[in-house]
């Protein structure tokens, strides 16, 4: 069974999502688990730790959206996969925004970028978007630490 | 005279500007076929129409700074080329300026994450270079390109779809193409400190621009010859797509059975007699006339706007946009 925590973020991110997209997040657990674990190990707010794992599963659906397209896939299947993918590459940049993630942005755009690299060259290392979420709430949580500090 | 003379602006510049996104990007080795297939796709051509709005739009602020400039008219670009990749795979288009399309070269998930490389270089390069997080979120937010998805889905929502209406036909062309070209000029002036009324206007010059752009490349499907096209006639209608002329078309009692009866099992030459009417019917010219249209509201804020040098070089776009072969 899915946690409450992933099931809110499906539903955040979902209703972020415009129903002309028409993109259902029919995500496996094992998918997201991992950011689950780690949003768990730091004292976020509830809605900041649903926005977090909303961006990570934004991303996640692109990354998988678009893996799932090669030669076998035409038509309206393709062209759904391809748009999908899209749409939610372009979703995290608005949610960020929205959400007043901006360090999180800077963080994660070239991860993103040298993910795309890595696939182009046949040596896809997903893996990175993880690490990257997880370098990010560690410095996150140093910021805010030293601050309350001072 | 080309635009980019008219606007004195080299275009030589310009594609330098481009390809210096892959060649100086350190985590892309200048051999590798990523590195290889952008070179090759700015290099196959191009008017680079997006670069040169965001150009104009700086020369309306009284800040413009050219390096900052420069690098968003490039990052322009790689957005419009990018989904230009994605798009050929969508249409299955083997063609892509006269070359053969990138995922025809590569393959269709490798064509993929070359767009994909260059929409998220864009975002690096902003988010890298924006001191300023004002500026930072406005840039990002403008070139997000999920306007430009919904405008795809919606027209794959709306194939053989004759009760589509000419709102959201109209709705779907300014996601899919004027707002990308409005949002050029607009960044442009923003990044040269123009007033907010100044570059408000500038994005409605350009929407209406795009506008018409995209109504002249509906009406061109019906008008131009399938060698100048490099594809048949009718080609829109025949995939489904119910473009301007076809719904003109349709409020034709005469035309619009024989339109409302074509699907995706229509054999060719039946589509053929069904365009070759929709050719000889007013419906071609009614598209024009609103293409036009357009034009004439582009013409009527380049007016208010004729205190500014620079509109002599939304003159020049007008000129441009209006001049395309019919």
């Amino acid at each position: 069974m899915k946690s409450k925590l992933i099931q809110d973020a499906c539903h955040l991110l979902q209703g972020e999502i415009s129903p002309e997209a028409g993109i259902h997040l029919n995500l496996l657990e094992d998918d997201v688990q991992p950011m689950t674990d780690l949003l768990e190990q730091y004292d976020l707010h509830q809605l900041r730790a649903r926005r977090l794992l909303s961006i990570y599963i934004a991303i996640k659906v692109a990354l998988l959206r678009h893996s799932s397209c090669d030669e076998s896939i035409t038509g309206e299947t393709l062209t759904r996969l391809v748009l999908d993918g899209d749409y939610l590459y372009s979703m995290y940049i608005q949610l960020c925004l929205e959400w007043n993630e901006y360090d999180l942005i800077t963080h994660l755009a070239p991860v993103i970028k040298q993910i795309q690299i890595k696939r182009m060259d046949g040596k896809p290392d997903d893996d990175k978007l993880l690490k990257a979420f997880e370098l990010f709430l560690k410095l996150d949580h140093s910021r805010n630490s030293a601050s309350k500090a001072i | 005279m080309k635009l980019n003379e008219a606007l004195d602006i080299s275009l030589a510049a310009v594609d330098r500007e481009i390809e210096n996104m892959v060649k100086f990007d350190k985590d892309v080795p200048r051999s590798s076929t990523l590195a290889k297939s952008i070179v090759d796709l700015v290099r196959s051509g191009g008017k680079r129409v997006r670069p040169l709005m965001v150009i104009v739009g700086s020369r309306f602020g009284p800040t413009p700074n050219e390096r900052k400039v420069w690098r968003l008219a490039a990052a322009a670009e790689f957005i419009h080329a990018a989904s230009l990749i994605h798009d050929d795979i969508i249409d299955d288009s083997p063609v892509r300026r006269g070359q053969t399309a990138l995922h025809v070269k590569l393959g269709v998930q490798e064509a993929i994450y070359v767009g994909n490389y260059m929409s998220a270089r864009v975002i690096e390069l902003i988010a890298a270079y924006s001191a300023e997080r004002e500026r930072f979120v406005y840039d990002l937010s403008s070139l997000a390109t999920t306007q430009l998805c919904l405008g795809e889905y919606q027209q794959l929502s709306h194939l053989y779809d004759y009760d589509v209406t000419a709102e959201e036909y109209l709705e779907k062309s300014k996601n899919k193409t004027a707002q990308l070209m409005a949002t050029c000029l607009r960044i442009g002036a923003q990044s040269a400190g123009a007033k907010d009324e100044v570059f408000n206007l500038l994005y409605s010059f350009g929407e209406k621009l795009g506008m018409s752009f995209q109504i002249l490349d509906d009406l061109l499907d019906f008008t131009q010859s399938s060698q100048q096209l490099g594809k048949p006639a009718g080609s829109d209608l025949r995939k489904g797509q119910v473009t301007l002329p076809v719904l003109y078309a349709l409020q034709d009692s005469r035309l619009a059975p024989s339109i409302r009866a074509i699907n995706s099992d229509t054999p060719s030459s039946e589509i053929d007699a069904v365009i070759a009417s929709i050719q000889a019917s007013d419906a071609l010219i009614r598209t024009e006339a609103l293409s036009n249209q357009y034009l004439d509201e582009a013409q009527a804020i380049i007016n208010e706007l004729d205190m500014y040098p620079a509109h002599k070089d939304l003159q020049a776009l007008l000129h441009f946009f209006s001049g395309r072969d019919k």
